[in-house]
């Protein structure tokens, strides 16, 4: 709601983000329920974010079982978020042999273990 | 048959001998469609794609139009006006429109104005001399030309609205801004009844979109076209013993096997998702085809129209074996003779893939056939259960975004530039829309200060500044100042730009990469577009210069293109498959559990092999998430601690989730943490004194609803 082209003249990205910054600020100080405003919550909560959904889950999530568990490896469910992680923070590596050389290990990792558990089983049922 | 011929009957002699002199008889579409629009009834009409959709509309409009003209009543104005969201119109034009026109001999009779964005001054300036029967446009020029008086004298006659593509249009801003738009040409027509054609893809509730397209409490007849050719689906399955090898997590490996499949087919679509992707994948396999090298080609909305235009073209017309896109080619052109689609991301959602996989099997008498390609066993799981919705054709809802505010300002401002209106018929006009349905007179009353002045806050300076309308005692609203609809209507839209940066090659522009992108460079960096290495060497303001650097190894640009979230569907297949195997898993062996899967989802041995081992080792190292359990997994390194929170409610639904979740922890232990989300959870990456216990992760969630937003984006 904040215009960005005047006839015969585009303002400047960064001089629109200032604006609209400060109008943000203004109002969120003396009129919190400026339509503006609204419209702004409005589209980080339907638009941006899931809003619903997550509040669905954190309804539901009271009644869940819960567990924490401390793991000596990242699980094979979880390492695709670690491998976005390793991505979007790897400075040093490229990011894709990065990725490729961590999910050897950890995957040689869970193999050991996984055999681990499977021995000790034997050894019980012996 | 009889049907067929009853039907034939009904239109114009004329109509009818081009009509079956260039087709052996009606579509179901047609079939369908053609009754309602002869007696003027709004219908919306879903299809699979290629079932002569765009035809099946125009058909009833063209016997009015004929038989008008031969009574000599065809008024010199717009009588339909066509919607389309994309702005490449010119092959639809000219197959539906023009050809027909053509055909009966018509074309000094019947007038078309094609009104884009880039339609040039002259061709305006001669529609509003002399206007056109038909109007080709998208919904942000249609605004415009209702905004202005030369032209809305041009649009009192339409009688006829088709609105294409239209399940693209009912979830975004773009959709609510013309559904204002279309209440707008029928408050034009008068009493008259405006009749209405949505045109869709096969979409879910049809009642919805039915009521998106006419409005609050107007008729509208729903028709399904049936699926002329049959979809096949399958799950990729590599030929390998060890088909998801721990040194193949980012797919590589794939590329030998992708370029084996396009060697076998006439031509290939690849879905990618994200540019870069695309970016990636269509050098790879150029690596991989030399001998095709000249066949393959890229296609993103980031790369120059007229390059997207070419690739558009030699695909209708048999010359590509292969085009990579990240979304791009889901709507829109015919795309000929392509008998295969390759989605080597997951596509997130049932709708999405069923449009994709209608892309193939175009052509006559073809099946259409979608193949889901898993780069890693994590990707399997969606992979599987999406393939078995396609099957079922469990479609995704469609949702109708709630009354965004800024389409109702610019709606407002549009409407009394025209001539002042009184602020109750323009408040009765926008919620008969039905995103508005719900809009109250509280909050249109606010909308209407803020337009008078920019709000109680700043409306005493400003007043004369901002002010876009006044509204007097009476409650007339009309324009503050001439020079607001001026500035309306350069302004005027929904989409918001990125900041784009020109990419030129000497003279030629190649396409355009994000602002941002081009900053974190430096000259001399190597970097992809359109599927060629280029290398930077000056930038200006708004171009960024580059020379070609074929062969040599590229910084592929990563692209901040918006993910898109797992669709609710999708996730909770996923977490039935989930705790379905699970619970086999426990109680029976794998090859019980591998026999299983192969039964109940129709993958191969090998995926299913996969997965069971997958699962196995999750199961060894941790537990199995499912849908009633609550699942955080700490891993510490030599710096930090990661706590894996398992919640499969889709990368939106994670990211307010973790937003809440961080915010609180840095409440009870201080300090930042690092955040990421995926689809089926996040992960907050800490220092290691910040770890909390499970208690503490508990009441974090505990008793949160979103609604505290200011304090959430106070935080971040």
């Amino acid at each position: 709601m904040v215009p960005r082209n005047y006839p015969g003249q585009q303002r400047a990205r960064k001089q629109m983000h200032w604006s609209t910054e400060t109008i943000f600020r203004v109002l969120e100080a003396h009129e919190p329920d400026h339509p503006l405003l609204e419209e702004a919550y409005r589209q980080a909560t339907q638009i941006f974010l899931d809003a619903e959904e997550a509040n669905v889950f954190l309804d539901r999530v009271q009644h869940f079982d819960w567990q924490l568990r401390e793991l000596p490896v990242v699980s094979p469910f979880s390492f695709p978020i670690y491998a976005s992680k390793i991505k979007e923070t790897m400075m040093l590596e490229d990011p894709t042999v990065a990725v490729e050389r961590i999910y050897r290990e950890l995957y040689a990792r869970v193999r050991q273990i996984a055999t681990a558990n499977d021995n000790r089983t034997t050894a019980t049922v012996r | 048959m009889k049907k067929q011929q009853a039907l034939a009957a009904r239109l114009h002699p004329r109509l009818r001998n081009w009509f079956f002199a260039n087709f052996p008889g009606f579509t179901h579409a047609q079939e369908l469609c053609l009754p309602s629009v002869l007696k003027r009834e709004s219908i919306l009409l879903t299809s699979p794609t290629g079932s002569g959709k765009t035809l099946a509309g125009f058909l009833g409009v063209f016997d009015a139009l004929v038989r008008e003209l031969e009574a000599g009543a065809l008024k010199p104005a717009v009588r339909c006006v066509y919607v389309s969201p994309l702005r490449a119109l010119a092959y639809d034009i000219e197959k539906n429109l023009k050809a027909p026109i053509a055909g009966m001999g018509l074309e000094e009779e019947l007038r078309i104005h094609l009104r884009t964005g880039d339609t040039t001054v002259s061709e305006r300036t001669k529609f509003r001399n002399k206007p056109s029967h038909f109007l080709v446009t998208t919904p942000e020029s249609l605004a415009i030309l209702l905004a202005q008086q030369n032209y809305v004298q041009h649009l009192a006659h339409t009688e006829f609205v088709i609105v294409d593509e239209l399940h693209s249009f009912a979830g975004n801003k773009r959709g609510a801004d013309l559904s204002i738009s279309l209440e707008r040409l029928q408050m034009l027509r008068g009493k008259n009844n405006l009749c209405r054609i949505g045109l869709s893809a096969t979409a879910a509730p049809l009642d919805l979109l039915a009521q998106f397209l006419v409005g609050k409490n107007r008729p509208c007849r729903t028709a399904e076209a049936r699926i002329e050719k049959e979809q096949i689906v399958d799950v990729f399955s590599p030929i390998r013993r060890d088909p998801y090898p721990p040194s193949g997590y980012t797919g590589a490996r794939l590329y030998a096997e992708l370029a084996q499949l396009i060697r076998s087919r006439q031509s290939v679509i690849v879905f990618s998702n994200v540019r870069s992707a695309a970016e990636q994948i269509g050098l790879r396999l150029r690596e991989q085809l030399p001998e095709l090298v000249d066949a393959i080609e890229i296609h993103h909305a980031s790369l120059d129209r007229s390059v997207r235009l070419d690739v558009e073209d030699r695909l209708k017309n048999g010359e590509l074996r292969a085009v990579v896109c990240s979304t791009s080619l889901e709507l829109g052109i015919d795309v000929g003779a392509v008998d295969l689609v390759v989605m080597v991301a997951t596509p997130k959602g049932v709708s999405r893939a069923i449009q994709r996989i209608g892309r193939s099997g175009h052509s006559l008498n073809k099946n259409s056939h979608g193949i889901l390609v898993a780069t890693n066993v994590n990707d399997l799981v969606e992979a599987t259960v999406t393939a078995k919705l396609v099957r079922e054709r469990a479609l995704d809802p469609i949702e109708i975004l709630d009354k965004p505010f800024d389409v109702v300002a610019q709606h407002i401002v549009g409407t009394v530039a025209l001539a002042p209106a009184s602020a109750d018929s323009i408040y009765q006009l926008i919620t008969r829309a039905r995103p508005f349905h719900d809009l109250t007179r509280e909050e249109f009353d606010r909308l209407l200060n803020y337009l008078e002045g920019g709000g109680e806050a700043l409306a005493q300076q400003y007043r004369g500044v901002f002010g876009k309308i006044s509204v007097s005692e009476d409650g007339m609203v009309s324009l503050a100042h001439p020079r607001v609809a001026r500035e309306f209507l350069v302004n005027i839209g929904t989409i918001v730009s990125e900041g784009f940066v020109d990419v030129m090659l000497k003279r030629r522009r190649l396409g355009s990469v994000e602002e941002g992108f081009i900053k974190g460079l430096q000259i001399g960096d190597l970097f992809v577009l359109g599927g060629r290495v280029v290398r930077l060497i000056d930038t200006g303001v708004q171009e960024a210069f580059v020379e070609r650097a074929d062969g040599q190894l590229p910084t592929i640009p990563r692209w901040n293109a918006a993910k898109m979230p797992l669709t609710s569907g999708v996730a909770r297949a996923v977490r039935q498959l989930r705790a379905d195997l699970a619970h086999q898993l426990r109680q029976e062996s794998d090859a019980f559990c591998v026999d299983w899967l192969v039964e109940q989802y129709q993958i191969s041995l090998a995926n299913a092999q996969a997965m069971v081992e997958q699962f196995r080792a999750q199961l060894a190292v941790s537990d199995v998430p499912t849908g009633d359990s609550m699942l955080i997994e700490l891993y510490r390194d030599d710096d930090f601690s990661h706590y894996f929170f398992h919640a499969l409610i889709g990368r939106s639904a994670n990211d307010a989730l973790s937003r809440i979740v961080a915010w609180r922890m840095k409440n009870r232990s201080g300090g930042n943490a690092l955040v990421t989300i995926d689809d089926s959870g996040f992960l907050l990456t800490l220092r290691q004194f910040q770890e909390l216990t499970l208690e503490d992760w508990r009441s974090a969630k505990r008793r949160t609803r979103i609604c505290a937003w200011p304090c959430v984006g106070q935080s971040w």
